[in-house]
């Protein structure tokens, strides 16, 4: 009843399912990095002259910055002069009106993802956003959301279309030199979602994107922006999958958040870039900057995410709580397998009275991965009665991989209650043995006890979400335990 | 003028002595090459040692002569007391000590022996060993290094003591304190590093303990040093096969307090326990971090530090556990307990595991909070008062890690340190709640 052996090397050497690349013409940028490309990116997205500025400011506080050493993660040297920063899919000019404008072939990816545009115009409330490589090419259900005075679009119509928000917002939560690579993508950004939730409205549908990374040797660097007015509410999903290559991928993204007086924002993400080959050639290098800025009073931040794909993870969505009574969360479930390396965690930063955070992390390696937690929780000198509960466990699938943690507890207010607990270990073998003499072996007992230890995580999931998330950690540990 | 300069200067001023000055320099040298940590440094993220550039030390304290009160008078104990950097024969009582206990004082050695001292500084200048250590070595006027022979049981404690006195220009000492247990050695160490007067004076402190199959011994480490004094202490543990090592840290006394344990469980069946207590109060910052590193399979550590934070004192905790690659069946546990009294005040915790292998159990705690409201209430509620009610609370909290202590003396000695600076507990010691 065991999977026997064979089966199991079947398992081992299955191939990344959504691996597989389609051929269209590309607007491309040659390689390299310097002002006249920013300047190019700027010009092709047709931007206003405040938007360059913005960027080049960026540029040259970039320039000066180092990359940052300190994650718990190895990787030959970057060379930034050698990618690309701009790739966009040529043979739509001015944009399609309707599905019959949009590039057969794209469609056909998608289509291969499981992800029909057609279909899920009539699929429960979920409007589409989808960005193919730099620019987004079709947006669904906009004239919903816009009856209900929601605003969600791409990033570069809302520069066109909506600039005093984006001035007003733009970098307020990641300033431009935040970090290494915040820094890189506020100069050379190419494009991604941008979204508005009016006063005391509750978004009509759950909000969508889906990634996609197709060009070869082409970093892709989006910027999100969600603004949650006073007394709104939105759910945002972010869902990712890439076709296989060789060559190793740079992503640095960045996500800004912010809820004003009384709203919340739900952030969700499952990420499934290519993570590499079994022995860790190719794969995504996933260097990613999300920050919420809970800046009102009784806001609500939420991240959840769901991390299976990336050679390379080094992120670390976090909150600013600012405002009185915010509350700040993090559901986190991280896998590594083969060769791939995850450094990731969240900062909940407690600045208001009664603000409270809760941090759920639950890593899984297997295989050669390496899986680390990196949290900070900081109790500002202003923060009366902050209260934080932490806890992140990881669970050990082969004697080769690894698991950190590496937590960091700041508090500076005597008021302030601050928990932190932390295990490791395998999946015992009782619970093997008790799933086995019940008929349920192998890989099934291992599913079985693997999505109950990422329960408390899946259940912040929204309902379709937390289905895709527990069937792609069921392919990506395939094989783990023989 | 930096510390490393102060101490090349010092090295200059005195005159070549065969190996052991070769072994100082080389260690210097050493020092030089790892630099001293700054705050840009991972590991001293939360503790400056800046100032410690800014002062112009004296590396070469005379003997003090004058006769001081040595703690902890009423111990039965073998005694090894340093003053102000020197052997003090008049405090000490080597000549209790039985034939199976072998005790190198360095400035007898450095006649006596002097290739086996080049040697035993010489380690401490190469490899790893950290700048701190380094420069141990090359300013440790006197140390000393005990080896306990096989399956010999020492039944009274060793109590080694450095006292500073008080005087008016800062200087530095360097205390060394090494012991080795053989096969079977059993052994209690109390080391205990305590200073008065105003000075502004640096201890650089190294110990390191190695023990061989099945050892058992247990060391109790206080620090009560000057109130404007910094404590900088290195302590080394390597674990044999079947040892247990139980390693209390007291911090108590000193402006600045940083101590870094680094714990190897290298051979099969080695245990360390870890328990620690530190108290930052007033101007006080007080840093401990531990590494206990298990390399072979079967071995296990476990760890309990508690910590305080009032006034504007600052308590810091990093510990981390390392298990390493192809090791099997570790148990590791490790808790840091903090409470923050006053709002002018902060605690820094962070535990860490960094762990390469899967058949484990590893857990970690962290907790920051304050004194039980509810108990507090209870407390108030049957007339004791306010202040009283917290100073006993607070006491409590750290009375669940000092209750662990066998020798009642210590206890007592740190008890009444805790009392001077709370005279609410002070009255609660004394009897007189009431």
């Amino acid at each position: 009843m065991a999977t026997s052996s064979s089966d199991v090397r079947d398992l081992l050497s299955r191939k990344y399912e959504a691996g597989f690349y389609t051929e269209i013409e590309q607007d491309q940028v040659p390689p390299g990095l310097n002002e006249a490309v920013v300047r190019l990116i700027s010009a092709k997205k047709q931007e206003p002259e405040w938007m360059l500025e913005w960027r080049l400011r960026a540029f040259e506080r970039w320039q000066k910055m180092r990359e940052p050493k300190w994650a718990h993660v190895h990787y030959p040297p970057i060379n930034f002069q050698a990618l690309s920063y701009y790739s966009a899919p040529k043979s739509n000019a001015d944009g399609p009106k309707t599905l019959e404008d949009v590039d057969p072939k794209l469609l056909e990816t998608y289509k291969k993802l499981g992800i029909p545009l057609e279909e899920q115009k009539m699929l429960a409330g979920v409007a589409v956003d989808v960005v193919f490589d730099s620019v987004s090419v079709h947006t669904t259900f906009k004239e919903k959301l816009a009856a209900a005075g929601v605003i969600f679009c791409s990033f570069s119509e809302a520069v066109r279309e909506h600039p005093e928000l984006i001035r007003k917002y733009l970098g307020s939560v990641v300033p431009q030199g935040d970090n290494y690579y915040a820094a890189l993508n506020s100069a050379v950004f190419s494009d991604g979602s941008f979204v508005y939730i009016p006063k005391n409205t509750r978004c009509p549908m759950e909000l969508s994107t889906y990634f996609r990374i197709n060009a070869m040797n082409t970093g892709q660097f989006e910027r999100t922006l969600v603004i949650a007015d006073s007394g709104s509410y939105v759910s945002y999903l972010e869902g990712c999958t890439a076709p296989q290559r060789d060559e190793n991928q740079l992503h640095a993204a960045v996500v800004e958040l912010v809820a004003l007086d009384d709203a919340t924002i739900k952030y969700s993400t499952v990420q499934n870039w290519y993570p590499g080959d079994e022995e860790g050639r190719g794969g995504i290098y996933n260097f990613v900057t999300k920050r919420g800025d809970c800046r009102g009073r009784n806001s609500k931040i939420s991240w959840t995410q769901v991390e299976t794909g990336s050679a390379i993870t080094w992120k670390y969505p976090s909150c600013l709580l600012k405002g009185e009574n915010s509350v700040g969360e993090f559901y986190s479930v991280a896998v590594t397998h083969h060769r791939q390396q995850a450094d990731t965690g969240t900062k909940m930063i407690h600045l208001g009275r009664n603000t409270r955070s809760t941090i759920i992390s639950k890593g899984i390696s297997a295989g050669h991965g390496q899986n680390a937690y990196r949290g900070l929780v900081r109790i500002a000198k202003s923060a009366e009665n902050a209260r934080n509960y932490t806890q992140c466990d990881s669970l050990l699938m082969g004697n080769q991989c690894g698991a950190h943690t590496f937590p960091y507890v700041e508090v500076r207010n005597a008021t302030a209650k601050v928990e932190h607990e932390a295990s490791t270990s395998k999946i015992s073998e009782d619970q093997l043995f008790y799933l086995r003499s019940r008929g349920i072996g192998g890989e099934d007992a291992v599913n079985l006890i693997v999505n109950g230890f990422c329960k408390e995580v899946f259940k912040e999931l929204p309902m379709e979400f937390a289905v895709e998330a527990q069937k792609l950690l069921n392919i990506t540990l395939e094989g783990a335990v023989g | 003028m930096g510390l490393l300069e102060t101490f090349a200067r010092h090295l200059e001023t005195v005159s070549p002595v065969n190996g052991i000055h070769a072994a100082r320099l080389a260690a210097l040298a050493h020092a030089g090459v790892r630099g001293l940590p700054e705050i840009s440094d991972e590991d001293w993220k939360y503790t400056d040692i800046g100032r410690l550039h800014r002062i112009e030390f004296n590396l070469g304290r005379s003997p003090d002569r004058a006769p001081v009160a040595v703690p902890l008078a009423g111990l039965e104990a073998h005694r090894v007391v340093f003053i102000n950097g020197h052997f003090s024969a008049v405090h000490s009582t080597l000549d209790t000590l039985p034939k199976e206990v072998r005790l190198r004082l360095f400035h007898r050695a450095s006649t006596e022996e002097p290739e086996w001292l080049a040697t035993h500084l010489g380690k401490l200048g190469t490899g790893d060993a950290s700048a701190f250590a380094a420069l141990n070595a090359a300013g440790a006027q006197d140390g000393v290094a005990v080896e306990l022979a096989n399956a010999y049981r020492l039944v009274q404690p060793l109590l080694v003591i450095f006292m500073n006195t008080g005087e008016l220009h800062p200087s530095v000492v360097s205390p060394h304190l090494h012991v080795s247990a053989g096969a079977g050695a059993e052994a209690s160490i109390i080391e205990l590093h305590v200073g008065d007067g105003e000075a502004t004076s640096l201890t650089n402190a190294f110990t390191r303990i190695e023990t061989s199959r099945g050892a058992r011994i247990s060391h109790y480490r206080a620090i009560c040093e000057a109130v404007n004094a910094t404590h900088i202490g290195q302590l080394q543990l390597d674990i044999g096969s079947d040892s247990e090592v139980e390693n209390f840290s007291l911090a108590l006394g000193g402006r600045l307090i940083r101590v870094d344990i680094d714990c190897r469980l290298a051979a099969a069946g080695g245990k360390v326990v870890l328990n620690g207590v530190f108290v930052a109060g007033l101007d006080q910052h007080i840093d401990h971090h531990t590494r206990v590193d298990h390399r072979a399979s079967h071995t296990s550590s476990d760890e309990t530090y508690r910590g305080i934070a009032d006034g504007n004192g600052r308590g810091v905790f990093n510990g981390k556990i390392i298990v390493q690659p192809g090791v099997e069946k570790i148990v590791a546990t490790q808790a840091s307990h903090n409470l923050l009294l006053s709002n002018e005040g902060e605690i820094d915790t962070k535990p860490e595991l960094e762990i390469y292998a899967d058949d484990l159990r590893c857990a970690h705690g962290a907790t920051v909070g304050q004194l039980d409201e509810d108990a507090l209430f209870y407390l108030r509620a049957r007339g004791v008062p306010e202040a009283e009610a917290r100073a006993l609370l607070v006491y409590g909290f750290v009375q669940a890690s000092l209750a662990t202590i066998p020798v009642r003396e210590l206890q007592a000695l740190v008890s009444s340190r805790f009392a001077n600076d709370n005279e609410a507990l002070a009255r609660i010691l004394s009897g007189n709640l009431i």
